[in-house]
């Protein structure tokens, strides 16, 4: 707790730590939900100053333990975790939606942050701005094969099969958005020229 | 000869079954109680049912199928419901994706639509209360106003100011105090609560600022009034908490803390209260709804992941009516859940359907306690 405490205090003299690539980039970011007027916000959180950034995602990773709770009606019970994002004790139970797209779309509602619209309307038509969720199919609109080169992408996305491999060969948000970037729209590659739009459709 | 004369007989027998099982989709089958919590604890909470849209009442019979009747209109559903709100047997819910607040009436079986004609169109509706006149309020997310409509979707006027403190940056969770004529307002974006008045649409004031204090705010979105004594519970999503206030915004008490075990919360979202004070707060990103009573004392929770009845994808705004029945917006499974806290008034009301459920016993009872 002081760790943080202290980083509250006095914020701006900190250094980011070595290797804190990813924490230089929300801090930079509309993603950096802590930060207001050179202060940290209430992540009633102890350990590492630092964490008050990631905490608002990686909720699940980070141990939160040192939280005491206790059933009220039964204090000898022991306290289990919820599962949270679409897990369950034994993994994710959607195949097409991975955990780290609902920790997306759990902000991206329209009112806490900007709607993530998807899927098709009852009306047939497409309601979203690109597909997601979907089946990378590298031989349907114009779709590169997997081992295609993805330079300049960042988070170790080296080739498109990098896009999807994690997720079941599914498309999801992280496949070309990373919530840490500086780049515009949080896309995994500065756009310009399309050129992240190239990374997998060959025209 | 004989053995053509069976074959057929055989193959129209099996077309007979193939017709007769399509139908059978529409006979009343043992439906499983769903209730928290399990025997041997007294029962709590009971699911009454889920509402998609139009297809809940205009579906298409398996008959309608096989003859190949021509498809009618297609259904509207709700694709991804935020807000939702209920009283004079309707069920409204906010669609960020359809842009239209649905207003589902189970009992006449029809579904009306509010904010999809020109004057009063809606973007994203996300808050939406009624009083008792029938006055529908509903808050929109991009167009920065509080919209009102009467219930067949009439467009009366808009709350919010274009300048100054009474101007709404993305206003989401909104709730009425019916006995103070109140309108209260949860700005996301200002991190306040701006309350208006009923009566003329004016701004009154607004309470809280960002911050991590006692009081203040970080990205609020929902808001219930307590009807009992206007107290109004106000989640503040970002700072993993509730806050209590009194009418006038005078910091009470405030629970809650980022956590992923039962009693934090991680995403919460809608809130409500019922007649007997007990607070809910849906949480996105456990997939539950938890209940306190209102010091903040952790009483029970509902709900789990998945795709069936009292199991939830995404819930995002949860309300509770004047009969305790609570609605909550299951956001990715594109529908309204509804279930009935089962109040000592309801007990006595309702004697029959409280004895069949003390009776009940889950068939996947023993599954779960052995879990």
């Amino acid at each position: 707790m002081t760790a943080y405490l202290y980083a509250a205090e006095d914020f701006v003299s900190l250094p980011v730590e070595e290797g804190g690539e990813y924490e230089k980039g929300i801090r930079a970011t509309k993603h950096n939900l802590a930060e207001y007027k050179g202060k940290f916000l209430n992540p009633n959180i102890a350990g590492e100053y630092n964490l008050a950034l990631c905490m608002w995602c990686h909720t699940q990773n980070i141990d939160v333990t040192f939280v005491d709770v206790e059933y009220k009606w039964d204090p000898e019970k022991e306290v289990d975790k919820f599962p949270v994002y679409g897990q369950t004790k034994k993994g994710p139970v959607l195949k097409s939606v991975a955990p780290s797209s609902m920790v997306c779309l759990s902000c991206h509602d329209g009112a806490n942050a900007p709607n993530i619209t998807f899927g098709k309307s009852s009306t047939g038509t497409s309601v979203h701005s690109h597909p997601v969720f979907v089946i990378y199919r590298k031989d349907r609109k114009y779709l590169r094969p997997y081992n295609s080169p993805l330079i300049g992408w960042e988070g170790k996305k080296h080739f498109v099969y990098d896009l999807i491999k994690d997720y079941n060969g599914r498309l999801q948000c992280a496949s070309c958005h990373d919530p840490h970037t500086t780049n515009p729209l949080f896309l995994r590659s500065k756009n310009r020229g399309s050129k992240l739009c190239t990374g997998c459709h060959a025209l | 000869m004989s053995r053509k004369i069976i074959g057929k007989v055989l193959v129209l027998f099996v077309i007979g079954i193939f017709i007769y099982s399509c139908g059978g989709a529409k006979k009343p089958q043992k439906i499983e109680k769903v209730f928290w919590p399990l025997p041997p604890e007294e029962p709590r909470i009971l699911y009454l049912g889920s509402y998609h849209g139009e297809s809940d009442f205009k579906g298409r019979s398996a008959l309608d199928v096989l003859l190949g009747e021509p498809e009618r209109e297609i259904p509207k559903n709700l694709i991804k419901p935020y807000g939702v709100a209920a009283r004079f047997g309707r069920i409204l819910a906010g669609d960020t994706v359809a842009a239209v607040v649905f207003v589902i009436d189970p009992k006449g079986k029809k579904v009306s639509f509010i904010g999809d004609k020109a004057m009063g169109k809606l973007r994203i509706p996300v808050g939406i209360d009624i009083d008792k006149e029938g006055k529908v309020y509903v808050a929109d997310a991009r167009n920065q106003r509080v919209f009102v409509y009467d219930l067949k979707g009439k467009f009366k006027t808009a709350i919010g100011e274009p300048e100054g403190p009474g101007k709404l940056e993305r206003p989401a969770g909104i709730a009425i105090n019916e006995k103070n004529q109140r309108l209260y307002v949860v700005d996301v974006m200002d991190h306040r609560v701006k309350v208006y008045s009923l009566v003329d649409g004016k701004f009154l004031f607004a309470f809280g600022k960002r911050g991590r204090n006692p009081g203040e705010f970080n990205f609020p979105t929902n808001i219930a009034v307590d009807r009992r004594n206007g107290n109004v519970a106000v989640v503040d999503t970002m700072n993993f908490r509730v806050q209590i206030f009194n009418q006038d915004g005078k910091f009470l008490r405030t629970f809650g803390k980022l956590g992923i075990v039962p009693g934090t919360f991680a995403r919460p979202k809608g809130i409500g209260i019922d007649s007997e004070g007990h607070i809910y707060v849906a949480d996105a990103a456990f997939n539950n709804v938890q209940i306190f009573d209102d010091k903040g004392n952790l009483l029970l929770w509902i709900g789990k992941f998945g795709f069936g009845p009292g199991e939830f994808n995404l819930p995002a705004g949860l309300y509770v009516d004047r009969a305790d029945r609570i609605y909550v917006a299951d956001s990715m499974n594109k529908r309204v859940q509804v279930f009935q806290y089962l109040s000592e008034a309801w007990k006595k009301k309702y004697p029959e359907k409280y004895r069949e459920l003390k009776l009940y016993k889950p068939s996947n009872l023993k599954k779960t306690q052995e879990k």
